[in-house]
């Protein structure tokens, strides 16, 4: 690369290679010899050296310039519009749920300060389901262990608060927890007047329950799993 | 007890919009000074500040934690800024001769330039307002250089432009801070 070269004195054209040099040296780009030949130039001219001096100052200060001071309101101005544009991001996730659903949503009412995603969120929910039927099943058909009761019971109100947080989705669930709840009392009605013929039966479709339960759970974490690494 | 930068943007990434405000404090008066001096123009290195601020946060997902966040922070602002200057003209440099049309020859020193005398007492001061003076092309290079630390490939990186051309750019921009702080470099001296 050949630089365009502005010599205070024209008739010193011995020394154009030297003041490239100097340039090249401020770059970092001199070999040890090439440093070496300059050095010695310096040392037997005073015009060269006195560029180089002058050019070396003149970076230090560049370097050292004195501070600007920002308009005064210029980090709540930034921290306002942070906020705006944070808020603008929470709304339109809400809005978006199905495209975003790996887009962190925070868990309110539990005092937990953490995040799960909308997915992790159903993934859990299904596992606890799952755990709860597997138990509901002991106190169905070997009538005792009543305690269990208050386990499932404190799971189920953790699930809830999870899944209900979870918009739209929170609110289907709540429809469909009135008809189940129906459904489950007609059920157990059932249960109570033909206990003996309906066991096996009962017995078989919780089974059936809590394998679908555990596939898609299985399938939610596999769809959460490739929206992440998209 | 006080918080790192990584330790603050993970704090942020977790929904702790507190922790961005600490960070905010931190940093914006570094971000507007080098705004400001690629800039040369108050208002647009506030509006430059915040949107690098902005372009941050939406992206601090993918800051990497070993990084040093300021570092990080700088690149984000002067990338806005080339944006800014590239909407105004080119960062291609001109011929010698263009620049020599439009005054902007490397030996035109001080002594023809009132203000500049005006001030040759404040040494630190001529010094900012010399690299103010620059052509934006220059001031640029000179800013990303010796402000912010960049090298030259990283600066041809980030401007998109051969490495040679940088060092054209920077060739010529020291010269003419050089001819233009020379009287009070003498000053300085004696």
């Amino acid at each position: 690369m050949s630089f365009e070269f502005q010599h205070d004195n024209p008739l010193e054209l011995r020394c154009r290679p030297h003041q490239e040099a100097i340039h090249r040296l401020l770059d970092g780009e001199l070999t040890e010899i090439e440093r070496e030949r300059l050095t010695d130039h310096l040392m037997a001219c005073r015009h060269c050296s006195q560029r180089f001096l002058e050019m070396r100052r003149t970076l230090q200060m560049i370097s050292h310039a004195p501070a600007i001071n920002p308009p005064a309101d210029l980090a709540a101005n930034i921290q306002n519009a942070v906020r705006s544009q944070a808020a603008i991001s929470s709304t339109q996730t809400n809005h978006h749920i199905a495209r975003t659903v790996t887009r962190p949503v925070t868990i309110r009412n539990d005092g937990l300060d953490a995040v799960l995603t909308v997915q992790e969120r159903l993934i859990f929910s299904l596992c606890l389901l799952a755990a709860m039927l597997a138990i509901l099943k002991i106190p169905l058909f070997e009538s005792a262990l009543g305690g269990l009761w208050s386990v499932i019971l404190a799971t189920s109100q953790l699930m809830w608060t999870y899944l209900t947080d979870i918009p739209i989705l929170g609110t289907l669930l709540q429809i469909t927890a009135s008809a189940l709840g129906g459904a489950f009392h007609i059920l157990s009605n059932a249960y109570s007047t033909t206990f003996s013929g309906l066991t096996l039966l009962v017995n078989l479709i919780l089974d059936l329950v809590i394998v679908l339960i555990i596939g898609l759970a299985i399938l939610q974490a596999r769809r959460s799993e490739r929206a992440t690494y998209r | 007890m006080e918080w790192s930068d990584a330790d603050l943007v993970q704090q942020t990434l977790t929904g702790k919009i507190t922790a961005y405000d600490e960070l905010v404090n931190r940093y914006h008066r570094p971000v507007y000074q080098l705004a400001y001096r690629m800039l040369d123009n108050r208002e647009d290195a506030s509006d430059v500040t915040q949107d690098a601020f902005l372009r941050a946060f939406a992206a601090l997902g993918s800051y990497r934690q070993h990084a040093n966040f300021l570092t990080w922070l700088y690149k984000i602002t002067s990338n806005v800024c080339i944006d800014r200057i590239r909407a105004r003209r080119g960062l291609q440099p001109e011929s010698l001769e263009a620049e020599r049309e439009k005054g902007f020859e490397p030996a035109a020193g001080m002594e023809s330039d009132p203000e500049m005398l005006s001030i040759r007492d404040d040494l630190e001061d001529a010094v900012g307002r010399a690299v103010q003076s620059l052509p934006d092309r220059y001031r640029v290079v000179v800013v990303m250089r010796y402000l912010e630390g960049v090298s030259v490939n990283e600066i041809a990186a980030r401007l998109a432009i051969p490495s040679g051309t940088v060092k054209t750019l920077l060739y010529r921009a020291r010269e003419m801070l050089r001819s233009k702080l020379r009287p009070l470099l003498a000053l300085e001296t004696k």
